[in-house]
């Protein structure tokens, strides 16, 4: 037991160390300056005090950089493996398959939670500042949804990543993404409004599709909206939990089965 | 020797570069394939800046009503807005599950902003003048939200004075600054300038207008009316009635303005 979980340890902090190493969060943290600088100063008209523009941005920021950063961690865990050949070395040590994918999982999802915690940092201390709102539970809850959202998003790459090309899974992926949290909350609705071929695929894509916008609380956040029951946030997460597990799983058998 | 000529012909070559840029725009003006645009987003977006501009009031008027896109209010155009507060809840109930989750996680009640609060629609309106200076719905609104929510008259009139300066053709734009003038910044003598450029516009553009450019052309010439009667010019007031008269005999404008003959 204690042999596995320093298995699992030991690959985790490789993820983390990887995404460090390659100054992604630098990067975005540069470019978030370079677009948020600006809009602070901005008044429009000549008159200040508008501040809502400035969290969506910064939000939207904070959502496109962390699904970026989490994507790409995960998505880039197996192939460079498998072209590299460096997968072999690792197999031929006494780590089962199984293991090996939950440490690269638990890594991914380590370095993309660590990168999303750097960003609600700044965003709440932003916020702080500029409205003297110090990490009010809308915060909270939106930084633990975001974070299932993380647990979701990695899994899907995870899977992706051993079943597409790199291109394809990210294309995929991104799409993905964009689609349920532009279109999820209305798929219900659009579903019933379409004939019978229609109604029965955007039924499929209901049920089995990663329902991404429930983790999206900028709306409360932004418009300061009361919080969520926690009731809901448990059953949000929970179905978060559950998703990546589902995937997890499959990767699982997809790299049990793959012959090298 | 090899380096040297290769930073002479280097020099040429930005030089003759530099020269025929400025020469050509210089030699054959106005025969060139590419039209000059008015700035940047124009040279890049063309006609998509007015779709961009509309989509930049719809997420105003999403502000408006706390992030809730809301179809079925009428927006930012309605003062009644100003008095509600309360916030709405929407009649959905339908979708299963998924549907169930989501009503509870994303709002599904609409309230309105008010006061100095409004002052958050501003960056939005903003970018949606600044997209494209042809959105005219665009500078009434801003206008609207300076002048009647946030009580700044004078950057609305400013505003709408660039509005006109851009879209000449508007007689709706001039009209909006008329009743600006008069109304919240008492400048009867700036307001009749504006009204009397609805009416001039209106008398050379009059055969093609719409019903909607009549009715403004018919409260410009009442409030002309007003303005006159306001200095004791009756002869004035009788020229705008039989020019209303004209236009529309069973208006409401024109009834008034006959009122305003009447009442001593």
């Amino acid at each position: 037991m204690s042999r596995c979980v320093r298995q699992l340890w030991a690959l985790s902090v490789l993820s983390v160390l990887e995404l460090y190493r390659r100054k992604d969060l630098i990067v975005v943290f540069v470019l978030a300056s370079v677009i948020l600088l600006p809009l602070a100063f901005f008044a429009p008209f000549g008159v200040s005090g508008a501040g809502r523009y400035m969290n969506e941005v910064a939000l939207l920021l904070v959502w496109l950089f962390s699904a970026v950063i989490g994507l790409g961690v995960s998505a880039r865990l197996f192939p460079p493996e498998f072209e590299s050949r460096t997968v072999f070395p690792l197999l031929a040590k006494p780590v089962g398959r199984g293991t090996v994918l939950a440490g690269k999982y638990l890594g991914a999802l380590a370095a993309s939670l660590s990168a999303l915690a750097v960003f609600y940092l700044a965003y709440g201390v932003l916020a702080g500042v500029r409205q003297g709102v110090w990490f009010g539970v809308v915060l909270w809850q939106a930084f633990l949804l975001h974070a299932g959202f993380i647990v979701v998003l990695t899994a899907l790459g995870l899977l992706g990543s051993l079943v597409l090309t790199a291109s394809a899974n990210l294309t995929f992926c991104g799409l993905l993404t964009v689609g349920m949290l532009a279109f999820g909350q209305r798929l219900p609705a659009l579903a019933q409004a379409q004939p019978a071929p229609g109604r029965w695929v955007l039924g499929v894509i209901q049920w089995v599709a990663p329902h991404l916008e429930f983790f999206d609380l900028r709306q409360r956040l932004v418009h300061d909206w009361p919080p969520v029951g926690w009731g809901v946030c448990l059953m949000v997460l929970a179905y978060g939990m559950a998703y990546a597990g589902v995937c997890l799983a499959l990767a699982a058998w997809v790299l049990r089965r793959r012959r090298f | 020797m090899g380096c040297r000529l290769n930073r002479c012909v280097f020099g040429a070559g930005v030089l003759l570069a530099v020269g025929l840029g400025q020469a050509i725009p210089v030699l054959f003006d106005g025969g060139l394939p590419q039209v000059a645009g008015e700035d940047v987003l124009a040279l890049v977006l063309g006609d998509a800046r007015l779709v961009m501009s509309h989509a930049l009031m719809e997420k105003a008027d999403e502000y408006f009503h706390g992030g809730v896109r809301h179809d079925d209010c009428e927006g930012l155009h309605h003062e009644h807005h100003e008095e509600e507060d309360e916030a709405h809840e929407e009649g959905d109930h339908g979708g299963g599950p998924w549907a169930w989750l989501n009503r509870r996680i994303h709002v599904q009640e609409h309230r309105h902003l008010t006061g100095e609060r409004s002052a958050e629609l501003l960056p939005w309106l903003w970018a949606a003048c600044r997209t494209s200076p042809q959105n005219v719905q665009a500078y009434e609104s801003s206008a609207y939200v300076l002048s009647k929510m946030l009580n700044r008259a004078g950057e609305a009139a400013r505003l709408l004075e660039e509005g006109v300066e851009k879209n000449p053709g508007s007689l709706s734009l001039r009209f909006s600054l008329g009743e600006l003038r008069l109304n919240a910044l008492k400048d009867g003598a700036g307001a009749e300038q504006a009204f009397l450029s609805v009416r001039e516009l209106f008398r050379v553009d009059g055969r093609e207008a719409g019903e909607e450019e009549r009715v403004l052309a018919l409260r410009a010439l009442f409030y002309l009316g007003y303005l006159s009667k306001r200095r004791g010019d009756l002869v004035a007031v009788r020229g705008f009635l039989a020019e209303a008269e004209a236009l529309n005999p069973r208006h409401v404008c024109t009834s008034d303005l006959r009122k305003l003959l009447d009442v001593p």
